[in-house]
């Protein structure tokens, strides 16, 4: 039972930081290979603004002892700020490719400071001591503890997905897919391209330093054993299975990939004497599960329902009579066995 | 003035096997247009194939060969199974799909040979003055032979056939076909050839830092695509300057720093170059890079 309210917990957690991530992926079209430097940076903030100063040969930032509430709100307020002059930049030019690095870079360099330089957020050691949030202010006993946490991820997972579905169907919702599908006949039609995409990154980051603040309460310290610059590959497998741009279906393939993941670990042969073997393995799988759904399911097991008189947003060569107009590949009629480009591409 | 003119000389060395790297991974980019985020595992296969010959046979030269072979069957396997797969799918996708494999890569090394650090020395020499400069007997050869590939690969791309074929496939694939070009094998020699580069950069890499990981290759990866957006991506000449100065840049910049920091400058200059010259440092005008 214990060991259930853990994964779930878990998995909300990652729903939600996988919801951020379908912002920018699923609607708006980018990847975000840095996606994940805005949870850990979430999560550290949360805790050095929770936990007070620290004692020495600790040493971290801050240390201030706010509400823990207070402390995820600026967490994500930093995490904004600093996604406003990541996305200013990557954004630049409007070009994937050059997105996709420029994020790579941002988070790989954010990785190797963080370790580096101690008194940041005490390097390799990390940042610990976030013990049940609330939990003392609230009157929650220890034993009570875990099920009030799932309850309060679950509820946020909630509001979140509620959120995302509303803006998904919004104007702004229609405005990044027609950004993802046709960029030139958004800019065509006098909205700006830039502006729409570095909005939806900043939601994107918001939501990721919001799940940063809740997996530091989860986990109660962190360090850079935590997150490495490829986990959000783990995230996007998630997104990818359930199906891009759809808000149930990245729900639906955060919980498929990560329970599944962590039941198939734990049945993983032990190797004696190569501890990392049985991590690498799943490593292995993840990636393969990310080429395979790329290559075979781009729409994940829930598709987007896309209106009938939407393109399918076809980017590759040849998309540019008549797109707007084809309907997705998938729903088309079989005409050979390599699907040639999918919605959201 | 004595301690600056050792420093460039150690430029020379670390721009010799950022060419190496980035040249492949720019051949890759041209025929392709995919940014290979799975390059730098090539790297790492061509270090672990050469550290395992060299323990068995105890050869320098053998095992950078094996390092070559290595990577170029690297290379052209990634563009058979993976890349030719994703062809006509947007180039985001592809790119997913190779950090995709670049994480079952390093994952299955590490589940062969462990995630441990391998060290991996050989013999340096000691190190002599050529003019200003000073370098190692090792450090010599790493420089000529960077100097001899990139003359050899100059010679390839503008002298023969081949070399014709790829330039006309990085141009314009469907025109290339069109005159009767066989495009898909053209692709898959260049990704070989990267792949034969890389690997040998691999070896080289490896025993100028006398250690590697199964995340080595990943860890030269901003850096390589650094030198690689400055020279200008798909352009393999403007990728061997843009390597000699970002090369140059990150040894004199880590020299009065902590060196760790080399990836915070390599991405500074990254966004400085985005920012200023996004087509690269050498493109003039108008010509853009299609992403």
């Amino acid at each position: 039972m214990i060991y259930w309210t853990t994964i779930l917990t878990e998995a909300c957690i990652f729903a939600i930081m996988a919801l951020g991530l379908n912002v920018v992926w699923g609607m708006s079209g980018d990847f975000d290979l840095g996606y994940y430097g805005y949870v850990a940076l979430g999560a550290y903030l949360t805790i050095v603004l929770t936990v007070g100063k620290p004692l020495p040969p600790v040493e971290f930032i801050l240390g201030y002892t706010l509400p823990y509430p207070l402390a995820v709100l600026i967490a994500i307020i930093v995490v904004l700020i600093i996604a406003t002059l990541v996305g200013l930049v990557a954004l630049r030019g409007l070009r994937a490719i050059y997105f996709a690095l420029t994020t790579l870079g941002a988070v790989s360099v954010l990785y190797v400071v963080v370790q580096t330089y101690t008194p940041l957020f005490n390097g390799f050691n990390g940042v610990s001591g976030l013990f049940d949030p609330l939990g003392s202010t609230l009157g929650i006993g220890y034993d009570k503890y875990r099920y009030f946490l799932l309850a309060v991820c679950a509820g946020i997972l909630l509001i979140v997905a509620i959120f995302m579905e509303r803006l998904s169907r919004s104007g702004f919702g229609r405005l990044l897919r027609a950004v993802r599908d046709e960029e030139d006949a958004v800019a065509a039609f006098g909205r700006s391209v830039y502006k729409t995409k570095l909005k939806a990154y900043l939601v994107g980051a918001g939501v990721a330093g919001l799940s940063g603040g809740l997996f530091a309460a989860f986990l109660g310290s962190f360090n850079p054993s935590a997150w490495t610059p490829a986990e959000v590959l783990t995230l996007a497998a998630g997104v990818l299975v359930g199906g891009r741009g759809n808000v149930k279906g990245v729900i639906l393939g955060v919980f498929v990939v990560y329970i599944g993941f962590v039941e198939l670990t734990r049945s993983l042969p032990e190797v004696t004497g190569h501890p990392e073997f049985a991590p690498a393995l799943r490593q292995v799988l993840i990636g393969l599960l990310i080429v395979l759904f790329l290559r075979f399911r781009p729409q994940g097991l829930i598709p987007e329902r896309l209106s009938p008189d939407r393109g399918d947003g076809d980017r590759g060569p040849g998309r540019a009579r008549g797109a707007l107009f084809k309907r997705p590949d998938w729903a088309a009629p079989r005409r050979q066995a390599v699907p040639q480009g999918v919605s959201g591409e | 003035m004595h301690r600056l003119l050792l420093d460039i000389g150690y430029g020379f060395v670390t721009a010799a096997i950022l060419s190496l790297s980035a040249v492949a991974f720019t051949l890759e980019y041209a025929v392709s247009r995919v940014a290979n985020l799975a390059h730098g595992e090539i790297l790492t296969i061509g270090a672990y194939t050469a550290y395992l010959v060299q323990n068995s046979t105890h050869n320098v030269l053998l095992a950078a060969v094996s390092a070559a072979i290595a990577g170029g069957v690297a290379g052209y396997a990634t563009n058979v199974l993976l890349i030719e797969r994703f062809a006509g799918r947007a180039a985001v996708i592809t790119l997913i799909a190779s950090l995709g494999l670049s994480l079952v890569l390093q994952n299955i090394l590490v589940m062969i040979f462990g995630a441990a650090t391998k060290a991996y020395t050989i013999t340096q020499g000691a190190p002599h003055s050529y003019g200003p400069f000073q370098f190692t007997h090792a450090e010599l050869l790493v420089i000529l032979s960077a100097v001899v590939i990139a003359v050899l690969l100059f010679l390839l791309l503008q002298q023969t056939k081949f070399g014709k074929a790829v330039r006309a496939v990085a141009e314009n694939r469907d025109l290339a076909r069109a005159s009767g070009i066989h495009a898909k094998r053209v692709i898959a020699q260049t990704w070989l050839l990267a792949g034969v580069v890389a690997g040998f950069a691999g070896f080289v890499l490896a025993e100028n830092v006398g250690a590697f990981s199964p995340s080595f290759g990943n860890g030269f990866l901003l850096i390589t695509i650094t030198a690689t957006v400055a020279g200008g991506l798909g352009r393999p000449y403007g990728t061997l300057i843009g390597a000699l100065l970002v090369g140059m840049a990150l040894e004199l910049a880590g020299a009065y720093t902590n060196s760790s920091y080399e990836l915070a400058f390599a991405f500074a200059i990254l966004v400085l170059l985005l920012l200023v010259r996004p087509n690269g440092l050498l493109v003039r005008g108008s010509r853009t890079v299609a992403a």
